[in-house]
């Protein structure tokens, strides 16, 4: 658990945004704080570095995968660990959160054990790298001209 | 001696003491004239007297000394020895002193007699050699005479000058030994070695088939000694390194025929010092005595080296290439899929185990589970052969889209699985997933055939999902579940949320087993409604199970669980007793149905349970149904048509349950006599719907009837299906237009409801 820096919650429903700030006070982080959108977000985020940010997914007008793209695509802020939260499991959804480099999921209401071994596994991961991405066409045709006839 | 001289001392004292005394009786004479006389004339005596007495001794003692020198030299100088007795002297001391001589002489005699025997021992033995032992002397001459022969004449002539050896026709065989002797002469001995040139030959006979032996040796041998000199070597030890006979010979050292083997080229890959030193490793008496070369040209060779008492070693060399590529083969067989040439499951778990391992220390991995949508359709349409050569295809795309530090497996039938190496964050494994789900998807152009696939894919990723093998594939499997419920053609991350359903499944399980340790489940009867006779027939009964705390779950959710975790037949012969006590109280007229499942009809028990349910209960076994799902009858047809008919002729009655909604064959209707026929809910409730199940309805009765079974109608809950119902001749309907299943206690007044009936209480 980092001590020293913030973690920043954003979820629309206030009386939600509250209760997960209560959470994760009570879980040991010194520093928590809340938004209610992702503009805002963003806003924070380009003022100070975060420790780790917890999102809803269903939002307006920036639902919680824009607002991961945006962070991700930000060469000072993409290391940021990211968690989605959702009240059901849309798994197309979480493929589309996952491509874009969400690093966690959690149902609300959040089951404590499982959020705690989830802020164990996100915020002990290694730094991410900007790297060539893997082609989004496979380069099949290029490498194996006969196997496009297979 | 000295008696004699004291003898004559004590004498000479005498006279002389005569003297004095006359001399002294004389000097009392006193006439001095007479007195000088006197003493003159004793004194004339006295020394006559002493003459007398030392001439006698004089005499005495030389006789003595003559005899004693004359026995003296007879004792040294007679050639045999006289005896002391032969001459005694007559004094002790001449006596001992001949007794001394004696003894002198006996010794001087015993030592000439020890050197002569002495000499002439050796002497007497050569003689006796000569003479009658195995060695034969020849003297000759200088002139050329024999003066001296022991040998057989026949050996005289074949005496050639300078040959070593000689032999006679009939077998003996003499060596020969010449000397030339100071006076010209020569000395020639002949030595018989008849049995030694025998036993050399029996030798050398036993020396040329061991070298035959070692050289028609399999295997390559060599035999250094202990200074590393190489005594022995084989022919095939040349062949398996390719040497030209000869090259390694005795007398060599291991360097030598070290340098020898790496000038030919076979350990293109290791220094003469490393190859050295391998060989001392070997030699030490407590390594392992075996290694694999891998020669230059491909071959094999398995060296084992095993060091003998006297410090040398014994090195052993066999072309084992064979044995190596079948042995390779094998083990690649063991370890890849035949059609796909992929690595299988035990591979697969061995890489995951790898990745085990590294993933502790630096990085994370990814573990998808992929199964080929409508794969079956493809080979039950097309056949095995375009199944395996699509399988073929979907391998070698699949290989395409990883690196070479991924592994992908085929795990058999549709299902394969890869492990992505060095996965940092999900998104490399869900773009992965997308790259595949892109990939197999497209079409493929196969030799006869062009076929479409789609993919399901399940992720696990490591170490978030677990670091154990068997579980990491389980999540993914758990993922890949969950794709393919999703609708296909899709991936999915194992979310621990998913396991929670497995956990929950599982403390199911444990309450399903709890309540049946404490007969927690409940029996409700669901009216049969004789449409003919216009009141209840019987009673269909059904298993309910009210959760401690979920309450009342399906049968849907716990009989299948039931079924999985082996409850069902101790569940369902509960069940089947329970109801026939339960119906061995209503009126005659009634029956009781019960649901067998397929899974009971695996146990052989089966026909048992049913008969002591029923001998137990009282019960009639006509009143007695039992409703069985086609599902049954695809397991194991003959053993089942055994129980069927078993049951049969218990007297129970057996009907088809679900009509119309599994693999419905209607040859299963021929194949046992059916009672009755239940048409599945599913057929009424479209039944007065327009285009609906009305006609299929109506053949399945009129088939039913032709066949001489009874239908019955599930699901009834309209008035007008069972208008319909009875227009078309069904015989029993059964639904909530009539009652839901109720507990045994509301029988009764259904009963009295329904057919006007008091019942007996349960």
């Amino acid at each position: 658990m980092s001590d020293t820096l913030p973690i920043l919650i954003v979820d629309d429903q206030p009386k939600l945004l509250r209760l997960i700030i209560e959470l994760m006070t009570r879980l040991g982080f010194p520093e928590v704080e809340g938004v209610e959108n992702g503009p805002e977000a963003l806003e924070r985020l380009r003022e100070r570095r975060y420790a780790l940010v917890i999102s809803d997914l269903a939002m307006e007008p920036m639902d919680g995968l824009q607002l991961l793209r945006e962070i991700r695509a930000d060469d000072s802020l993409m290391n940021t660990p990211f968690i989605l939260t959702e009240t059901s499991f849309d798994f197309e959804d979480i493929n589309l959160a996952h491509v874009a480099g969400a690093d966690a999921f959690i149902l609300k209401p959040f089951d404590i054990n499982l959020l705690k071994a989830k802020l164990k596994q996100v915020l002990n991961r290694k730094p991410r790298r900007r790297e060539a991405p893997l082609p989004a066409e496979s380069t099949l045709s290029q490498e194996f001209p006969l196997l496009g006839k297979l | 001696m000295r008696e004699r001289v004291r003898a004559a001392g004590r004498r000479l004292g005498l006279i002389v003491a005569g003297f004095a005394a006359v001399a002294l009786a004389a000097s009392f004479w006193t006439a001095p004239g007479p007195r000088l006389a006197l003493i003159a004339v004793a004194a004339a005596v006295a020394l006559l007297l002493v003459l007398f007495t030392t001439a006698r001794l004089g005499r005495s003692l030389g006789h003595a000394a003559e005899a004693a020198a004359g026995i003296a030299g007879r004792i040294a100088t007679d050639p045999v020895l006289p005896s002391l007795e032969a001459g005694r002297t007559g004094l002790d001391e001449f006596d001992a002193v001949l007794a001394s001589t004696v003894a002198l002489r006996q010794a001087n005699d015993a030592l000439i007699e020890g050197e002569v025997g002495a000499r002439l021992k050796p002497v007497s033995r050569v003689a006796e050699a000569i003479v009658g032992g195995g060695i034969a002397a020849v003297l000759t001459e200088p002139c050329g005479r024999i003066a001296l022969n022991t040998a057989p004449a026949a050996i005289l002539r074949k005496l050639a000058a300078g040959s070593d050896e000689v032999a006679l026709p009939h077998g003996p065989r003499f060596l020969v030994n010449r000397q030339e002797l100071s006076d010209g002469a020569t000395l020639t001995l002949l030595t018989d070695i008849t049995a030694l040139k025998r036993r050399e030959r029996g030798l050398d006979k036993r020396i040329s088939r061991l070298n035959a032996a070692l050289d028609t040796l399999s295997l390559g041998f060599l035999l250094y000694d202990a200074e590393d000199r190489l005594l022995v070597v084989n022919r095939r030890y040349h062949e398996i390194y390719r040497l030209p006979a000869g090259t390694v010979r005795p007398g060599l050292s291991t360097r030598d025929v070290l340098r020898i083997n790496i000038l030919a080229g076979h350990h293109p890959d290791f220094s003469e010092a490393e190859l050295l030193a391998g060989i001392q490793e070997m030699r030490a008496a407590d390594a392992a005595p075996s290694q694999i070369q891998h020669l230059a040209d491909g071959r094999i060779v398995a060296v084992e080296m095993q060091p003998i008492a006297g410090g040398g070693f014994v090195a052993l060399y066999e072309d084992v290439t064979e044995r190596w590529n079948a042995e390779t083969r094998i083990a690649y067989m063991a370890r890849h899929d035949t059609v796909t040439d992929l690595p299988n499951r035990l591979l697969l778990r061995e890489r995951i185990e790898g990745a085990i391992t590294l993933a502790r220390r630096e990085a994370g991995f990814g573990v998808l589970c992929l199964d080929l949508d409508n794969f079956k359709q493809v080979n039950d349409t097309l056949g095995h052969g375009v199944g395996d050569e699509l399988l073929r295809a979907v391998a070698h795309r699949l290989r395409a889209c990883l690196r070479e530090v991924d592994t992908v497996a085929r795990l058999g039938g549709d299902e394969f699985a890869i492990i992505q190496a060095a996965v940092e964050a999900p998104e490399e494994a869900a773009t992965l997933a997308q790259r595949i789900l892109h990939v197999i998807s497209a079409p493929y152009a196969l030799t006869h055939h062009s076929v479409t696939v789609g993919v399901s894919i399940g992720i696990a990723l490591a170490p978030r999902d677990g670091l154990e093998p068997d579980r990491l594939m389980q999540c993914a499997d758990v993922a890949l579940y969950r794709a393919k419920g999703d609708g296909r053609g899709t991936f999915r991350f194992f979310e621990a949320e998913m396991d929670t359903r497995l956990q929950a499944r599982r403390s199911l399980e444990l309450d399903l087993r709890a309540a049946f340790e404490a007969r927690a489940f409940d029996l409700h009867y669901q009216p049969i409604y004789d449409l003919g006779r216009e009141r209840i027939c019987g009673f269909e009964a059904l298993l309910r199970w009210t959760h401690p705390t979920r309450g009342r779950v399906s049968p849907a959710e716990f009989v299948p669980l039931a079924e999985e975790i082996g409850l069902i037949v101790p569940l369902g012969e509960w069940v089947l007793r329970r109801a026939c006590r339960e119906a061995a109280n209503w009126p005659d007229e009634l029956k009781v149905a019960v649901n067998v499942s397929a899974v009971q009809f695996t146990s052989a028990g089966l026909i048992e349970t049913v008969r002591a349910a029923l001998a137990e209960s009282g019960l009639a076994p006509r009143r007695l149904e039992l409703e069985i799902t086609e599902s049954v009858l695809l397991v194991n047809g003959s053993a089942t048509m055994a129980i069927l008919h078993g049951l049969r002729a218990l007297g129970v009655r057996i009907s088809m349950d679900d009509f119309g909604t599994g693999y419905s064959s209607l040859s299963y209707l021929r194949s046992f006599p059916f009672d009755k026929m239940k048409v599945d809910q599913s057929f009424i409730r479209d039944l007065t719907v327009d285009q609906g199940s009305g006609f299929i309805v109506r053949a399945v009765i009129s088939l039913a009837s032709s066949l001489g079974m009874t239908t019955t109608a599930e699901g009834v809950e309209t008035e007008e299906q069972l208008a319909r119902l009875r227009e078309e001749g069904c015989d029993e309907v059964q639904g909530y237009l009539f009652s839901p299943p109720v507990p045994a206690s509301v029988l009764p007044s259904l009963l009295e409801t329904w057919n006007g009936l008091a019942c007996r209480a349960a």
